[in-house]
């Protein structure tokens, strides 16, 4: 027993020796007060408005308007300034009050004494900046350079600001990243072979469209801002047709809903193709004046395309291809969207050029309210000072190192002279949403130190040995672009930050300093800097006069939210392609290059093994963007649990019904969860929805391959993957 | 004559994703199971070819509320204007409106020990503003309108899952979706 | 102990034990040597509010049974109840326990604040911490408890916000405890605090 080892002193009463006895003198003298006598200037029932930004990877990127009563956030909702946010936010948007105020956010920073035994101790900055300093200066003395460190960082948070994380790892020398994205490369490179560059009209222009296919696009469950021009319209007059493997949200809103054959687009918009160019119904002038290679192309379909083909391939009956095709083919202007879903595929950039072409040679690219539109980037000419320091003195190594993202863990366990000794992971959750998880967690086994920086507890942070607690958007400074519309948005800080959180920014100026201490120059990063002239140091003059914009702080008092004018709002309307040709290249040399057809071909779908004849698609799910907002006990409040869609004919055939626990299973790994049947997925293949980890201990990831698409590394350095192309089998459990 | 507000909701356009319950739970602050509006998913075959369709549905503002009848303590009133408001100042908690009313409407706050409905936010309405998930629909799919003014032909009152109306008269009416063709795979 | 030496716990007593929780909460306690841990038992074994209930009984012979062994996980289990980085499983904050879902900083929070306000004080990073965090609630009944002017006060503060959720709060230790110490400072301050409330109800106001 713990009081016989020491000797009974004489009692000293009450508070005294309380006192004495932590060490801080008599009663709370010496203790750091938690209350101080208030402020004289302090009243009640003072109401702000600020302006921020939704910076999750989204279409939308929504302009907020945050109100705050006496320093505390009370009402989240759209800025009605910004005509495409239109004062309205998506269900997730709406959610923001609980992702400010759950009692579930990190709060402090905190390292695990053993990683995923839960056993964590709360340490203070100081000491989180003092634990990675001194690892990572002890790394780059024992190897020579900071390539054992690895930086795992995307899409949680695009605020620009943000970029500080990148900036700082680049600041300290030469490391190992995580490259590429799981989003959307292989389309991406497709129309970078075609045009140069994916660029894509302004959204509010499908209003201008007298013809829209959402060819694989969800967006009423992906970019519900996009879908209210779309049903407006449609209420004018517009016909929406969506082509899709299932029957989405979006197929449901359809005029006309044709289902494909999943990853067998490209032949489907090959054989509309091989119609319009039968039917003498494509632009002439538009190809001779604008292309290269369309007779090569014209020659290729000439010889190897059939509509009974396409009809074969596609499942899609000749008459429909046939109606469709001439439809689209005299409607001035009409509008394709093409989806990200449709390119996660072994095909995927092959379609997507064939859909291209589609476009082409129909005259819809360049037009106000047509266009090919898959993303585009350009609102996007930050400076991007964060990242501008480069690496001090005396680093080793010659230059950043790069592992596929896609593939992370394989390529981490892979990586040698140096190994990879230590990960630092912000706007990321790997472990919930990487193919191959149990890959991935082996990968962390190999580390000597994992610092996590995230908001909520999730299965990386479980997995890590320090985690760092950060900033909502609502207590931070930014500013944020989309990868879709044309607005920009400024992101105040409305609130002060909760607990010790800090934002990305301010972590990467806090370890420079640290690093500065211990060793001085062995990091270039600013160790100090007020994020408001940071923020201002984004701007250049050319994206100012994009935006008709004087400086950020003059954003910020006239709206919060500026468009870009409309010089850049017509994707190519200068018909000035990005191509080595500058034309539109249906023969691309650079595809051939890369080691792909230089034509827009057909190449063959991933094909169902035996054992695993099902696919099983995991597309995205209306409550969640990746792994955010699903977790929120508002949305679960709706739905609490994941489940599995599965056709009744499929169901019948394996004796599962509504509801019951159904087991998905491939070479990779399995889980089980309850079944829905619906006929909104066709009966050869099931669907799961992405990014669900709260709650259960499987991710959607757990049958899902490291299975590369075709395209990606000329445009993102590595190719993507081709999450609908998992084939598994289905049993009740 | 006095208005007969009811609301008119558009399934045609309504996208199902829940931006109406979150952002009236938002507005006022509600605990998660406390919806003053939701969206019920409803049948697929609703319009023939097979679709994901959902209705929202807050109050009906019944012209024969049963919640006003059911209240022991008088604290539901119904409006000039049709709005059926309850005061929750005034309610004991005994549930018996959340019993009577055929939609379930009126739901029972343990932390308050309170009924809690949709009031169609009369406050705003009063100074001009519009209800929150009239307002904050992304798609502008909910509607306020005066039935005493225009009945739109193109609506309905009553949809699957939808109690009744002849019990208590509700004033929500729906715009049904119009069927898509369809090409399913050969 | 006599039972009647200590009918209602003195000015004195009070102040030790709102105090010990002001420590405790404030994480204080996590890192106290080993050896100090027996004085701080010597100093409890003698509390009269400790002895004069069962949960304060109960909670100091649990803290008698401590080795060296119980100290290790005492810090994991605390900050797993009332720190993070997980969901809090016993949450510190007083609207977790005035709304269903636990949201901080809401309406109740405010009225905690306006109480502060109303004795000229504040939290020290008001809007960065949660005014109604149980160290900044203790901290303000010491406070009160320092002047026999503030007593209407005190007794106020007391029956609308501490009292109110601090049954909960230990009910929710007591569920979710894995740790000896975390327990008995659970046991401890719900046997105190039943104490409070008869003293309360006793002196009326």
């Amino acid at each position: 027993m713990l009081n016989e080892t020491i000797s009974r002193r004489t009692f000293i009463k009450g508070s005294v020796s309380l006192s004495a006895l932590l060490g801080l003198g008599a009663a709370g003298t010496q203790a750091p007060k938690g209350l101080i006598p208030k402020a004289a200037a302090k009243t009640n029932g003072k109401v702000e408005q600020f302006y921020n930004a939704c910076p999750r990877n989204c279409y939308d990127t929504c302009s907020i308007l945050t109100t705050v009563e006496d320093g505390r956030i009370t009402f989240i909702t759209g800025n009605e300034k910004n005509t495409y946010t239109k004062g309205r936010l998506c269900v997730k948007g709406n959610t923001y009050p609980r992702v400010v105020y759950s009692p579930d956010r990190i709060k402090y920073p905190m390292r695990q004494k053993g990683r995923g035994s839960g056993n964590w101790e709360r340490i203070s900055w100081d000491e989180a900046y003092t634990i990675i300093a001194k690892k990572i200066l002890e790394i780059k003395k024992e190897y020579g350079s900071t390539l054992p460190i690895c930086l795992n960082k995307y899409s949680g948070n695009f605020n620009i600001l943000n970029y500080a994380t990148e900036g700082m790892l680049s600041s300290i020398g030469y490391t190992t990243r995580a490259q590429g994205t799981p989003c959307d490369p292989a389309g991406s490179d497709a129309q970078g072979f075609d045009m140069g560059v994916a660029y894509n009209n302004d959204p509010e222009q499908f209003l201008d469209a007298d013809y829209i296919i959402l060819w694989g696009a969800n967006p009423s469950w992906t970019s519900a801002h996009s879908m209210y021009f779309i049903e407006e319209a449609k209420e004018n007059g517009t016909k929406l047709v969506v082509i899709d493997p299932l029957i989405t949200q979006t197929a449901s809103k359809a005029d006309e809903y044709i289902q494909v054959k999943a990853s067998t687009d490209g032949a489907l918009a090959l054989g509309m193709i091989r119609y319009i160019l039968d039917n003498q119904l494509y632009d002439k002038e538009w190809v001779n004046q604008n292309s290269i290679g369309f007779n090569e192309f014209f020659a290729y379909v000439k010889k190897n395309i059939t509509l009974d083909w396409a009809a074969e391939k596609t499942g899609v009956p000749k008459p429909v291809i046939e109606r469709i095709a001439r439809e689209y083919a005299t409607a001035k202007p009409a509008n394709i969207w093409i989806g990200f879903g449709m390119q996660r595929h072994v095909n995927g950039g092959a379609m997507v050029r064939a859909i291209d072409a589609l476009a082409a040679i129909t005259g819809n690219i360049g037009k106000k309210g047509g266009g090919v539109n898959y993303i585009g980037g350009e609102t996007w000419g930050f400076n991007y000072h964060t990242m501008s320091f480069g690496a001090p003195e005396g680093s080793g190594g010659e230059e950043d190192r790069f592992v596929n993202m896609n593939n992370f863990g394989a390529q981490v366990l892979a990586a040698n002279e140096p190994p990879i000794k230590m990960m630092w992971i912000a706007c990321r959750n790997p472990l919930a949403q990487d193919p191959e998880p149990t890959v991935v967690k082996k990968a962390f086994d190999q580390m000597d130190l994992v610092v996590t920086a995230d908001l909520y507890m999730n299965q990386t942070v479980e997995y890590s040995d320090i985690v760092l607690p950060v900033t909502t958007p609502f207590e931070s400074v930014g500013i944020n672009v989309s990868y879709w519309h044309y607005w920009m948005n400024v992101n105040e800080q409305a609130i002060k930050p909760l607990y010790e959180t800090k934002s990305d920014l301010e972590i990467a100026m806090g370890l420079s300093k640290k690093l500065n201490q211990i060793e001085p120059g062995s990091c270039t990063f600013p160790v100090s800097g007020d994020p408001l002239e940071w923020v201002e140091k984004e701007l250049n003059n050319d994206i100012k006069a994009l935006f008709g914009v004087k400086s950020w702080d003059d954003l910020r008092k006239n709206g919060g939210t500026a468009k870009a004018n409309e010089s850049i709002t017509v994707a190519w309307n200068d018909l000035k392609f990005r191509t080595p040709s500058g034309k539109y290249e249906f023969y691309s040399k650079k595809a051939a290059q890369y080691g792909h057809h230089p034509l827009p071909v057909f190449t063959e779908e991933y094909k169902a093994p035996k054992e695993y004849p099902i696919r099983c698609m995991s597309p995205h799910w209306k409550f969640g963007i990746h792994s955010q907002f699903q977790h929120q006990d508002w949305l679960m409040a709706i739905q609490d649990h994941p489940f599995i869609e599965i056709h009744p004919d499929l169901a019948k055939t394996r004796s599962i019904k509504d509801g019951d626990i159904v087991k998905i299973i491939n070479e990779t790994g399995y889980m089980t969860l309850p079944a829905k049947i619906t006929k909104m997925v066709p009966a050869d293949t099931v669907v799961m929805y992405e990014g669900w980890w709260k709650g259960v201990n499987y991710t959607e990831n757990f049958t899902v391959k490291a299975l590369a698409e075709d395209m990606g590394e000329y445009k993102k350095g590595q190719r993507g993957i081709a999450f609908h192309d998992n084939f598994v089998n289905i049993e009740k459990a | 004559m006095a208005k007969k507000l009811g609301f008119l909701v558009n399934i045609e356009r309504c996208i199902g994703c829940h931006a109406c319950e979150i952002s009236c739970k938002s507005f006022y602050q509600l605990e998660p199971n406390m919806r003053r509006r939701r969206v019920t998913e409803l049948p697929e075959e609703l319009v023939g070819t097979p679709v994901r369709a959902f209705v929202s549905t807050a109050c009906n503002h019944c012209d024969e509320p049963a919640c006003k009848k059911a209240c022991p303590v008088g604290a539901y009133t119904k409006r000039e204007d049709g709005i059926v408001v309850h005061d929750q100042n005034m309610c004991i908690g005994c549930q018996m409106c959340g019993k009577a009313c055929p939609y379930g409407v009126p739901q029972f706050n343990p932390v308050k020990k309170k009924m809690d409905k949709c009031s169609m936010c009369y406050d705003r309405l009063d100074v001009g503003q519009l209800p929150i998930c009239v307002e904050k629909c992304p798609l502008e799919a909910i509607q306020i309108v005066d039935y005493n003014e225009v009945e739109p032909s193109n609506s309905v009152s009553v949809v699957p899952t939808f109690a009744d109306p002849s019990i208590t008269h509700p004033t929500t009416h729906f715009i049904l979706p119009k069927p898509g063709k369809q090409t399913r795979r050969f | 102990m006599n039972h009647s030496e200590i009918k209602h716990s003195c000015l004195e007593e009070r102040m030790f034990m709102y105090q010990l929780f002001l420590h405790y909460y404030r994480g204080d306690l996590l890192k106290l040597p080993a050896a100090e841990w027996g004085k701080l038992l010597e100093i409890l074994e003698c509390q009269p509010a400790l002895q004069s209930n069962d949960w304060g009984r109960k909670a100091v012979l649990q803290l008698q049974n401590m080795t060296t062994q119980t100290l290790e996980p005492f810090e994991y289990d605390f900050n797993r109840l009332f720190v993070g980085p997980n969901k809090l499983l016993a949450s510190p904050f007083e609207s977790s326990y005035q709304n269903f879902e636990g949201t901080v900083m809401q309406a109740e929070t405010l009225k905690v604040r306006n109480f502060y306000y109303y004795e000229g004080l504040q939290v020290a990073n008001e809007g960065g911490l949660p005014d109604d965090h149980i160290q900044f609630e203790l901290e303000f009944i010491l406070h009160l408890l320092s002047s026999e002017k503030k007593k209407e006060a005190l007794h106020l503060f007391l029956e609308k916000h501490l009292l109110k959720w601090v049954d909960q709060h230990c009910a929710r230790i007591e569920e979710h405890s894995q740790s000896l110490i975390t327990l008995a400072f659970g046991y401890m301050l719900k046997g105190f605090i039943l104490l409070e409330k008869s003293l309360i109800e006793g002196e009326g106001l």
